[in-house]
């Protein structure tokens, strides 16, 4: 009796475990997915990595021997009406900075963009899997780099930097260059995109590719160098700097 | 998951030395986890778990369960996993402390432990609430109480649960699973059974980050019919339905269907 109970209970342990172990399979089916990069860009020609010199529209040459800028996060967006999305003229808000949120919607990746890199290299910054819907606008910020930043550069602590860039300018008129260093670790306000159409994910469209565009050769705009110490000088340096990120 | 799994495969009625007894049961639910329309991932189970119990004497009862599982998750932006195999082991021990002779063992107590042996084979690039099994060593023990005297069956149990981490560094946290059953039987051969089957636990860890979605206690109303097709033949058939639901985060569970079979060799 005890015997036959034993022999019930191998067969079943065997049968199981022959079973079970046997038939493990899995599918996995892809859902929606948002690729962002970023590319340097300057608005008159395209510039191969290394120094990248181009003036500003008061006609200054610029020459940026190294420049990096932190981009902190990139969020979707479904509602564009608030007045986020106006075009911005004034100055920063100083925000807290907390890490940043990976969210479905939210690219929580903070990214050391090296500005010196090809002009329209692609760099990929992640991905988001977002839910379906109509996506209207995109929101970047940009803050200062911690530790799980990616791309971080070897030659430049970028830690607790947003920007810092190493370059010279020669003044109109003359013709001896002049060095500068810009270290910023302020907060300028999002950089809120209109798309020029909206982005529409659904079970048919499930994959989008959204490049932003640093158009470095701009950021010198109307700003006085001999004034770069000042706070108004490098607020106003932050803000062309925001501007500059383009959506393509 | 809430319930004593032990109620069924060692029985609502005290058991003789040396009967072996066969499970089979099937178990549906739905699991919802995170923000609806943003972040929230739904998963859809369904599980064959086979049983084995075993009366060593009087005292002693083993059991060892096996689950078959089927599980589907859905994600947010339309991503969809699926994945059928065997989960962990359940193995399990109920030892009576103490029977009450004078009164033909009316009333029965003692405790219960055991282990769930991480016996899943993991899937790569499967998310941990996909798998089959969370990988996981996972011991137990507890308290149990019953009472007989028919038409009337109560039982009672409370058992902890502590896991030790699992697959990709996932680690459930501990809990309290409980169970509070009546059971009346219209006949030798037909019963129902209520019971409340509450579950408090602490919020799972992935990386020794706590899962904002998950913890919390959960309390289901069970209702059951139990009924004997043959004296070595039981089959049943219920519902939990959730009725406490303090769940941290983002979390819901829904109703879970429940269908076994029990074989008395």
């Amino acid at each position: 009796m005890i015997f036959n109970k034993a022999l019930i209970l191998l067969i079943f342990i065997s049968t199981l475990t022959a079973c079970g172990g046997g038939g493990s399979s899995g599918t996995i089916q892809e859902g929606i997915t948002v690729t962002f990069s970023a590319t340097p860009y300057a608005s008159t020609q395209k510039m191969l990595a290394g120094n990248k010199t181009f003036k500003t529209t008061e006609g200054m040459q610029i020459t940026l021997k190294k420049a990096y800028l932190v981009m902190w996060s990139e969020k979707l967006e479904t509602d564009c009406s608030s007045s986020n999305f106006v075009q911005w003229f004034d100055w920063l808000i100083p925000q807290a900075v907390a890490h940043a949120q990976a969210t479905p919607t939210q690219l929580g990746v903070p990214n050391v963009i090296d500005i010196l890199s090809e002009d329209a290299n692609l760099l990929k910054l992640g991905e988001i899997y977002p839910p379906p819907a109509t996506y209207c606008g995109i929101t970047a910020e940009l803050m200062k780099a911690d530790s799980d930043a990616q791309y971080l550069p070897k030659d430049i602590n970028m830690l607790n930097r947003v920007l810092y860039v190493e370059g010279e300018y020669i003044p109109i008129g003359k013709t001896e260059a002049v060095s500068f260093v810009i270290d910023l670790a302020k907060t300028p306000r999002p950089r809120n995109l209109k798309l020029p159409t909206s982005l529409i994910l659904s079970s048919t469209n499930r994959t989008a590719h959204i490049n932003f565009q640093i158009q470095y050769d701009r950021w010198f705009d109307g700003i006085d160098f001999n004034a770069l110490s000042e706070e108004s000088q490098k607020d106003f340096l932050l803000n062309n700097v925001t501007n500059s990120l383009k959506y393509r | 998951m809430v319930g004593d799994p032990t109620l069924t495969l060692m029985g609502t009625e005290k058991s003789f030395i040396g009967r072996l007894r066969f499970s089979a049961d099937y178990l549906s639910r739905i699991e919802k986890m995170g923000l609806e329309g943003f972040n929230q991932v739904k998963l859809t189970e369904q599980r064959v778990t086979f049983g084995v119990g075993y009366a060593w004497d009087e005292k002693l009862n083993l059991s060892m369960r096996l689950p078959i599982v089927r599980k589907q998750l859905q994600f947010v932006n339309l991503a969809e996993q699926t994945h059928t195999g065997m989960g962990d082991l359940e193995l399990s021990a109920k030892w009576t402390l103490f029977s009450d002779d004078q009164h033909q063992h009316r009333h029965l107590w003692g405790i219960v432990g055991g282990a769930r042996i991480p016996t899943t084979i993991k899937i790569n690039n499967l998310d941990i609430d996909g798998q089959s099994g969370t990988g996981a060593f996972v011991p137990n023990v507890g308290l149990w109480y019953g009472f007989y005297e028919y038409p009337y069956f109560l039982y009672a149990s409370s058992v902890y649960h502590y896991a030790f981490e699992g697959f990709d560094k996932f680690k459930a946290g501990d809990a309290v699973v409980s169970t509070l059953a009546g059971q009346f039987a219209l006949d030798h051969s037909f019963a129902i059974q209520l019971a409340l089957e509450t579950s408090w636990s602490q919020q799972n860890k992935m990386n020794s980050q706590a899962d904002p979605d998950s913890g919390g206690t959960l309390g289901f109303l069970s209702p059951k019919l139990i009924y004997s097709i043959t004296p070595d033949i039981l089959v049943n058939l219920g519902v939990q339905i959730p009725v406490i639901k303090k769940l941290k985060g983002h979390h819901q569970e829904d109703t879970t269907l429940q269908f076994g079979v029990v074989y008395d060799f």
